[in-house]
């Protein structure tokens, strides 16, 4: 009997409620059964001595009466219970015969199974470039041989190009301060860790940059991870699980984007930079949870952004993202790799920007952008600081960042700490010094935020993205020639890795050791490459 | 022995390659009378090559001083037994797995209880999660919080250990003493001059000393950190200057990706020397060893592929996959038999559900695995890919200038040819005492990696002065800068492993792992000899690395210790004698006895 409920158990949840059913009924019968025979002993016993086959008529004979009873008292029952011994059996033996179809192997024969073996065949493991990748490869065998800040020199140019693109700010990573810093760490601490955080990797530069950051924020604890996209993948990934929710931004750069996906959590997208799309996703989960009177309680929810969106440069409106995940009960995770240093009357990032200090629960940090060196830091209170300790794969299985990238940073902190106020004013000029040469330029069109340091503009036509690209890429090289480096961003930034292709755009950056006489010769090169090929 | 070249090998007869087997070889092959000429001439040729390999790196000069005459046969001996065989199995006494999981019960019922005390009758327990926003879940829940508050937490001093008094993870190290003022749930750096009113809690005593800011060290022997080639202890003789002056002229970071303006010239030299020392096309370097896997595995496999993994591969190939949408079937750990099934059943099936072919098959395993202390048995793992035409990725994360005569990995050490294995990837953090990772692949896989890992597009290059310390690690571990220091590091690594591998075994412990491997865990099993074992040998001046589930299975709690080339022989003897003390006091000789004792 425990067979039968065993396998209907295997079968399927309905068959297994009507398992125990037919058990119980069964059962029922068996004991009625039981009890008979037992009466039947009985009487024997009660007699004189009886040959044996008397026993088995009599018992036979009880058995009829009993079965005859049994008919005339409850027809139902007799009925139901046979149908349902009659389904297991079919069951039984149905269940058999899927097994077999399931099994598709066993019905090849070995030779069979050698001619499938011997037939595939694997596709190569990487497939041709086409011409788009082709001219990445190109770039990236370019190699930078000077770099002061301002000007870079590479294999590929004669002189030194202004530098518009990369994402050193405040020029840190060349200051003496840094320098100075980094190299007192080298010559005490060697330079690599060897070793992860949880095993004697943890360096005494490590928990100073550490509290460093914290006394920043006015929070406990943060912990500095040893590179900046994986900062924010292990971050997301460590808090938000199957069954929570995230909320994300369409243009968020593939370290959120990553960390979103192997989270394994629900996701909802709204589009780009758009409070009012959030707010209808954010009244779409309401309505559902009420629909499905689903205990909110139980998931963990996540609204998450970028304060400067690496692939766009808008600013986050970080006011109406404060209101809304208060009103809807969410959390937040906000990437400022690009705004720390950058935003904010003092340089502290979005939060300074809007003066809404610990608004956000969770901060994710590059240290790899203006404060020039290796690394990223995550803050939040210490529930979140802690759990990561254990929990974010980027620290707990990965070797910890060489010392001396930890004192670089603590001596860019210092630096913006100390001249923090005026670098941030000189960077919103160059800002917008550039955003106004942009607004000149009618063949390009801005579509970054204008106090942003980090600068996207498009083509103002409306040819297709393929020949748009094609002219962008025209144009950054033709700057280049002409001593200008800026970056186009059609050929690597494309849906790979992101969930929509922004269009194809130039991108500048701009630092504060820009002087305004450098930016406005860039200006007239810009225009003229513009003025070439459009 | 000598083995006659293989031109003459191809003209003896099959009766006298076999005898020539019998002698030469050690151990003889089992099924040496089934074997076919080709394969006796394979197995002959392989011992040649290594033998003849290890003979010239390992042998000391004779102005040299072999700090291990009076154990080297025995240690030759033991090494050339473990290459041929399989490492040894060691299975849990009945009593140590009762007395585990009876450990684990009680923890987990006390720190329930707890729980509810602390929750019911709100006695303000340190352990009680901080109270979320009205309307917001708590952003902690479930097992792994209550890991983290009741069975962590007590035992978290063992664990991020902070090294400071102005060194870094060298083998004589100085690492920070820490107090709790609450139950071990935040460690405090013990300061003297700070805590003067405070108990202090750590044992003060001979190894302790004072930093020049007031905090508190303790002077121990680094058996954690992956120091294997020891460029931690001679950074300033060996790496100094050439790193320096890379910080006088390039940027600490270049604060762009590798794609846009990122490249600088001492990347594309670091390349070049990566790919000339693995004898691939070209290199792909990155900016960290974890997020190499993690963003390659996703740019080369895809939905379609299917990747086959080694069931103990590390946690940043297991997130590549995850990432990579391809399908992940696995293998058990190091058994090509267990890998040719699955290789078969799966070319045979096909997809799930839709039964298309699959369009690319990729085997991953690791060189060393961290955990086990062995190394991968990649000849014949190399064989079963080839014989299905399969692409294979190898993880030298641990080999790479830790294993093979010249420190060229696991493939020297196993005897495969580098054109054998398609995609090579290492890092820089563990043997060149640097940062990031690399990938050596043919011409093509690599520049089509340039252009969709997003490690090379869109995170931040490594940095210049990184490159520097690498390649100048790979200068001496080449032999490029004129010395001898690389050579003679790769020889004390391995002595000196081998030694403390076969007196660790000698003790009577339960060790994992292969001979010539720089890593040997202890079986500890139960979890309270994890903070008994690390905190009695930090005690004695020991730092030592424990680790306990999740990281490894339930039952099998481990102590691992690491060995570098700076270590010299007085130190392993001296760390040998106190932790046989530790053994003894915790009772882990299970190799003697049910009981450990």
């Amino acid at each position: 009997m425990s067979f039968i409920i065993n396998s209907l158990n295997v079968t399927s949840t309905t068959l297994e409620l009507q398992g125990t059913l037919i058990g119980s009924l069964v059962s029922d019968r068996l004991r009625s059964y039981a009890d008979s025979a037992a009466s039947a002993l009985n009487g024997s016993l009660d007699g004189p001595s009886v040959p044996s086959y008397v026993d088995a008529l009599l018992f036979l004979e009880n058995y009829k009466e009993w079965w005859l009873r049994l008919v005339r008292d409850d027809p139902v029952h007799v009925v139901v219970e046979t149908v349902l011994l009659f389904t297991i059996l079919v069951v039984i033996w149905r269940g058999n015969g899927s097994k077999k179809a399931k099994n598709f192997d066993s019905k090849l024969t070995s030779s069979e199974k050698e001619q499938l073996i011997k037939d595939w065949k694997s596709t190569s493991l990487t497939p041709p470039l086409t011409d788009q990748e082709k001219r990445i490869v190109l770039r990236n065998n370019e190699q930078v041989t000077t770099y002061t800040g301002t000007h870079i020199q590479t294999t590929a140019s004669s002189s030194l190009l202004l530098n518009l693109s990369t994402f050193d700010f405040l020029c840190m990573s060349v200051s003496e301060d840094v320098k100075r810093a980094s190299r007192e760490t080298l010559q005490t601490y060697g330079c690599g860790s060897c070793g992860p955080r949880g095993f004697y990797g943890t360096i005494k530069p490590h928990l100073i940059l550490e509290e460093e950051f914290a006394a920043v924020w006015g929070v406990n604890e943060s912990i500095m991870y040893s590179d900046g996209a994986s900062t924010s993948s292990s971050t997301v990934a460590a808090f938000a699980k199957r069954g929570d929710l995230l909320v994300i931004d369409q243009g968020i750069y593939e370290g959120l984007l990553t960390g979103v996906t192997l989270s394994r959590s629900n996701v909802k997208t709204f589009k780009h930079n758009d409070m009012d799309d959030l707010r209808e996703v954010l009244e779409k989960i309401r309505r559902e949870d009420k629909r499905l009177s689903r205990n909110v309680l139980e998931q963990r929810r996540f609204i998450v952004t970028e304060a400067i969106y690496r692939n766009y440069g808008s600013i986050l409106p970080l006011d109406k993202l404060v209101a809304l995940k208060d009103e809807f009960c969410f959390r937040l995770i906000v990437d400022e790799s690009l705004s720390f240093g950058v935003l904010g009357p003092n340089g502290l990032g979005i939060t300074d920007l809007y003066n809404l200090p610990n608004s956000i629960e969770i901060t994710t940090v590059s240290l790899e952008n203006a404060l020039g060196s290796v690394g990223g830091m995550t803050i939040g209170d210490d529930e979140v600081v802690d759990h990561q300790r254990l929990s974010g794969a980027g620290y707990v299985f990965s070797a910890s960042a060489p010392p001396f990238v930890s004192s670089a940073s603590v001596a860019s902190l210092g630096v913006i700490k100390k001249d923090g106020k005026e670098m941030i004013k000189k960077l919103k000029k160059n800002a917008t010094t550039v955003v106004n040469i942009i607004k000149k330029i009618k063949q390009l069109s801005l579509t970054s935020s204008p106090d942003s340091p980090v600068i996207f503009c498009c083509l103002s036509s409306s040819a297709s993205h393929e020949s748009q690209n094609l002219t962008l890429q025209s144009i950054a090289s033709e700057c280049k020639s002409n001593g200008v480096l800026l970056v186009a961003t059609g050929d690597h930034v494309t849906d790979h890795l992101l969930i929509h292709s922004p269009p194809p755009m130039l991108r500048l950056t701009v630092n504060v050791l820009h002087t305004e006489s450098m930016l406005k010769k860039a200006g007239v090169v810009i225009q003229k490459a513009c003025e070439k090929f459009c | 022995m000598s083995i006659p070249s293989s031109s003459t090998l191809r003209t003896l007869k099959v009766a006298e390659l076999r005898s020539l087997c019998s002698s030469a070889l050690n151990p003889v092959p089992s099924n040496l009378n089934k074997l076919r000429k080709a394969d006796l001439i394979e197995l002959l040729e392989a011992s040649d090559s290594t033998e003849a390999a290890t003979q010239s790196t390992y042998e000391y000069d004779e102005d040299e001083v072999d700090p291990y005459a009076d154990v080297r046969e025995r240690l030759e001996a033991l090494a050339k037994y473990s290459a041929a065989n399989p490492p040894p199995e060691h299975h849990i006494t009945l009593f140590a797995a009762f007395t585990t999981y009876l450990g684990y019960a009680v923890l987990i019922c006390v720190g329930h209880l707890r729980d509810f005390f602390g929750l019911t009758l709100s006695i303000g327990s340190r352990y009680v999660p901080a109270t979320p926003r009205t309307g917001v879940a708590p952003l902690l829940k479930s097992w792994d919080n209550f890991y983290n508050r009741r069975l962590y937490h007590r035992i978290q001093d063992c664990f991020n250990r902070p090294v400071g008094g102005g060194e870094g993870a060298k083998c004589r190290m100085k690492v920070m003493e820490r107090v709790s003022y609450d139950g071990n749930k935040t460690m405090i750096v013990a300061n003297r001059a700070a805590d003067t009113d405070k108990p202090t809690k750590f044992v003060d005593g001979q190894y302790n000393e004072t930093d020049e800011d007031g905090d508190v060290v303790r002077r121990c022997l680094n058996l954690g950190s992956y120091n294997y080639l020891g460029f931690a202890d001679d950074w300033n003789d060996t790496c100094e200057k050439d790193v320096l002056s890379v910080l006088d002229r390039a940027p600490v970071s270049c604060s762009s990706p590798r794609v846009e303006v990122g490249t600088h010239e001492l990347h594309r030299e670091l390349e070049v020397l990566v790919a000339r020392f693995l004898g691939k096309d070209d290199a792909l370097v990155l900016n960290m060893g974890f997020n190499t896997n993690a963003t390659t595995i996703p740019a080369l496999v895809s939905k379609g592929d299917l990747i086959i993994s080694d069931q103990l591969n590390h946690t940043s190939i297991v997130s590549g996959a995850r990432a990579s949408g391809a399908a992940v079937r696995v293998f058990k750990h190091n058994d090509h038999n267990d890998l040719d099934k699955v290789l078969r059943e799966a070319i045979v099936m096909g997809m799930p559900r839709t039964r298309r072919p699959w369009n690319k098959i990729v085997v991953m395993v690791e060189g060393i695995y961290s955990m086990e202390g062995e190394y991968c048995n990649l000849k014949n793992i190399v064989k079963v890919c080839k014989q299905y035409g399969v692409y294979l990725y190898l993880d030298e994360a641990h080999s790479i200038g830790a294993m093979g005569p010249t420190g060229r990995g696991c493939c020297e050490y196993c005897g495969v040819d580098t054109k054998d294995v398609d995609v090579l990837m290492g890092t820089f953090t563990k043997s060149f005492g640097g940062m990031g990772g690399y990938i050596a692949a043919s011409q093509d896989v690599v520049d089509y990696l340039r252009t969709k890992c997003a490690g090379s597009i869109f995170h931040n290059s490594l940095s210049p002065i990184v490159c520097q310390q690498i390649i100048t690690a790979f200068k001496v571990i080449m032999g490029e800068d004129g010395t001898k220091f690389g050579r003679n590091k790769l020889r004390a690594l391995r002595d000196n492993s081998n030694y403390m591998r076969m007196r660790l075994t000698d003790m009577g412990l339960h060790v994992l792992g292969n001979y010539d491997s720089p890593i040997m865990p202890v079986l500890l099993y139960n979890p309270t000899k994890i903070a008994a074992f690390s905190r009695e040998c930090f005690k004695r001046g020991l730092a030592v690395v424990v680790v306990g589930f999740p990281a490894v299975p339930i039952l099998m709690s481990r102590a691992r210790f690491c060995v570098s080339a700076g270590h010299t022989r007085e130190d392993l003897d001296d760390a040998l004698v106190k932790i046989e003390e530790v053994a003894d006091l915790c009772c882990l000789r299970y190799a003697k006895s049910t009981f450990g004792m």
